[in-house]
């Protein structure tokens, strides 16, 4: 199969290669006919079906990750590897092409079926695993199976009531070998998902030690290798040490620690050194009756489920722990990164979470942040501002009401404007925190500041220039109300007239922009005294 | 008042609510400069019309105020039409 270069950055659609592609698809067919000639020439017992057919996993992987176009080569590969294996017994062509052909649609079959089940081919989660194992290896077998068996039926080799023992034997070597070879090819033909972190020298120290440690017991559990070690006729170790169940501590421990590629691995070398032991009548199996094959399919199907399980549940947990982790560093930069002082209170009052901008803002000494304390923190925060007492007590009316959200300024002793906002967090009705944000506003307050007393100058300049204006105005008009005395012509009545008229709007003027004045500096005098009603009105309309 | 209404030819009344208090408890002087504003401006803006004399009311009564929506003692109201 095609292997993806985990180092090249966007996977560009490859150009259509006929060439390659034929190749390929030749390569399916070999490999197929090749592990299919392999299980028969050393891992089955002469003339059975064997109990541990890889060839069925290699075809459904194949399949799998390729499409289509792999059952043809399924079939070939099956074609070619029974015509190999009949060309000394001469067997009909015809029994050959129904074979390879069953295994053929097995594969295909499995295929569509996960297709249909939104599996996920790099095994993502447990969920993947299980279907593969009950839609493309429980069920589908049945197909190769039943048409392999009716093969034998009709070729003679077997009698009708031999049909469903040689069936379920079919079936069940079919289904260890998708169980075992379609989750290592599936997972070692794809890159691990994103981030890919290159595994450290001591991974892959320890990895070498525990698969040499597992491979020595499998060894003395299944092939007798203590014989051959220590060169006794007899078995070294006692039969009630070298127990099959050892495996299951080694396979967890790949699970746990090497992932799910190194697990798949682990499964197929035990099934594969078991296998060969049974074969050869030797090992833990042989001890069983029934030649040990039911036996030693019930361990191996455990064993795989035991240890893909656990892998692909630890490796869904990770992916979902490392996307977690992103998400908090993000969370952090972001919290961090902020202008606004930010601390979370929690329901019991103590500080869970706080940002640098707020340790900054308030000075907090480093023993505060190393041993957060509500109380103490408090008070320091107290000590900061310019009025304490005001800081406690706002704090307090804060607590109070939990609806409070009015932002409310705070002078610092250092001349610093702040501007807090307290926002309870409630769950059911319950106030479970409160998150405090503190702004420093002490650059809007300074400008505010400013443009207050600009205006307050200009004020005064009107009021002191309004002020000085009235003097003479008093003059002018007590001088005209003199002249008015005096004997004049009706033409100089009539400009002394014009003169005081212009006077006495000026005043009324000048009297509008003190009383204006006098109103913005707050000091203009209401008074409240009886008043006769009418007589005003009749004053005023008169 | 009723100088410069005269010489913008318009009729200045007054209308007195009977029911009114004769006394006020407030500022004599402001609420006289007040009065006096709300009648320049309105004869002062009075529209001139041929045919029909203008005239300016001031109507003095009791009354809601609108903006503070509480009871007040009086309500000052100027109308003037032509």
């Amino acid at each position: 199969m095609t292997s993806r270069n985990p180092s090249a950055a966007a996977p560009a659609p490859p150009a259509f290669n006929p060439t390659l592609a034929w190749l390929k698809w030749l390569g399916v067919a070999l490999v197929y006919a090749g592990l299919s000639w392999l299980i028969h020439r050393y891992f089955s017992p002469q003339g059975q079906a064997s109990i541990f057919f890889l060839a069925s996993g290699w075809a459904l992987a194949a399949v799998l990750l390729g499409g289509r176009r792999y059952v043809a080569a399924v079939f070939a590969g099956a074609l070619l590897a029974n015509v190999m294996a009949h060309v000394a017994t001469s067997a009909p062509l015809w029994s050959d092409l129904l074979r390879a052909g069953g295994s053929a649609l097995a594969a295909g079959a499995g295929a569509w079926l996960l297709k249909r089940s939104k599996f996920d081919d790099s095994l993502a989660s447990i969920n993947d695993f299980v279907r593969l194992v009950a839609l493309g290896g429980a069920l589908a077998c049945w197909v190769s199976a039943t048409i392999g068996s009716a093969g034998l039926l009709l070729k003679g080799s077997i009698v009708a009531a031999q049909f469903w023992t040689s069936a379920l034997n079919w079936w069940m070597g079919d289904v260890l070998g998708v169980v075992l070879l379609t989750p290592l090819v599936l997972l070692w033909r794809a890159t691990p998902a994103a981030p890919y972190v290159r595994p450290s020298a001591k991974y892959f120290f320890e990895a070498v030690l525990v698969f040499a440690w597992m491979l020595l017991v499998a060894g003395i559990v299944f092939v007798d290798f203590d014989h051959w070690l220590f060169q006794t006729p007899q078995a070294y170790l006692p039969a009630s040490v070298t127990k099959a169940y050892w495996m299951f501590f080694y396979v967890a421990w790949v699970a746990v620690r090497q992932g799910k590629r190194a697990t798949s691995l682990a499964v197929l070398l035990v099934a594969a050194i078991s296998v060969a032991g049974t074969n050869q009548g030797i090992g833990f199996f042989s001890q069983d009756g029934d030649s040990g094959f039911v036996s030693y399919w019930f361990f191996t199907l455990c064993l795989s489920l035991v240890g893909m399980a656990l892998a692909t549940t630890l490796a869904a947990n990770r992916l979902a722990l490392q996307a977690r982790e992103r998400t908090l560093a993000l969370f952090n930069a972001t919290f961090n990164a902020t202008n606004e002082g930010i601390v979370v209170m929690n329901d019991t009052d103590n500080s869970a979470l706080w940002n640098q901008r707020f340790v900054a803002m308030w000075n907090f000494p480093q023993r505060l942040i190393d041993q957060p304390n509500t109380q103490l923190g408090r008070l320091h925060m107290q000590s900061q501002s310019a009025d304490p007492e005001a800081l406690a007590r706002a704090t307090a009316a804060a607590y109070r009401d939990p609806d409070h959200a009015a932002p409310e300024l705070i002078r610092m002793k250092d001349g610093r404007v702040l501007r807090r906002t307290v926002q309870a967090q409630k769950l059911n009705g319950q106030v479970v925190g409160r998150v405090w944000s503190y702004a420093d506003v002490t650059e809007l307050k300074q400008a505010e500041e400013a443009a207050h007393a600009a205006s307050r100058a200009k004020s005064e300049f009107l009021a002191n220039m309004s002020h000085e204006i009235r003097t003479p105005m008093n003059g002018v008009l007590g001088m005209v109300d003199v002249l008015q005395q005096s004997d004049l012509q009706p033409e100089q009545r009539r400009m002394l007239g014009v003169i005081q008229d212009s006077s006495v709007a000026l005043l009324e003027i000048l009297n509008d922009i003190l009383d204006y004045s006098k109103i913005e500096a707050g000091k203009l005098a209401v008074e409240r005294i009886p008043t006769p009603l009418a007589q005003l009105l009749q004053g005023v309309t008169s | 008042m009723q100088s410069s209404a005269h010489a913008k030819g318009v009729d200045l009344q007054l209308m007195l609510d009977p029911s009114l208090p004769p006394w006020l408890l407030t500022d004599p002087s402001r609420l006289r400069q007040v009065l006096l504003n709300l009648l320049g401006n309105a004869i002062k803006f009075n529209r001139q019309e041929t045919g029909r004399q203008p005239t300016v009311t001031l109507h003095a009564a009791h009354g809601t105020c609108q903006m503070a929506r509480r009871r007040c003692n009086c309500r000052w109201q100027t109308t003037a039409w032509a």
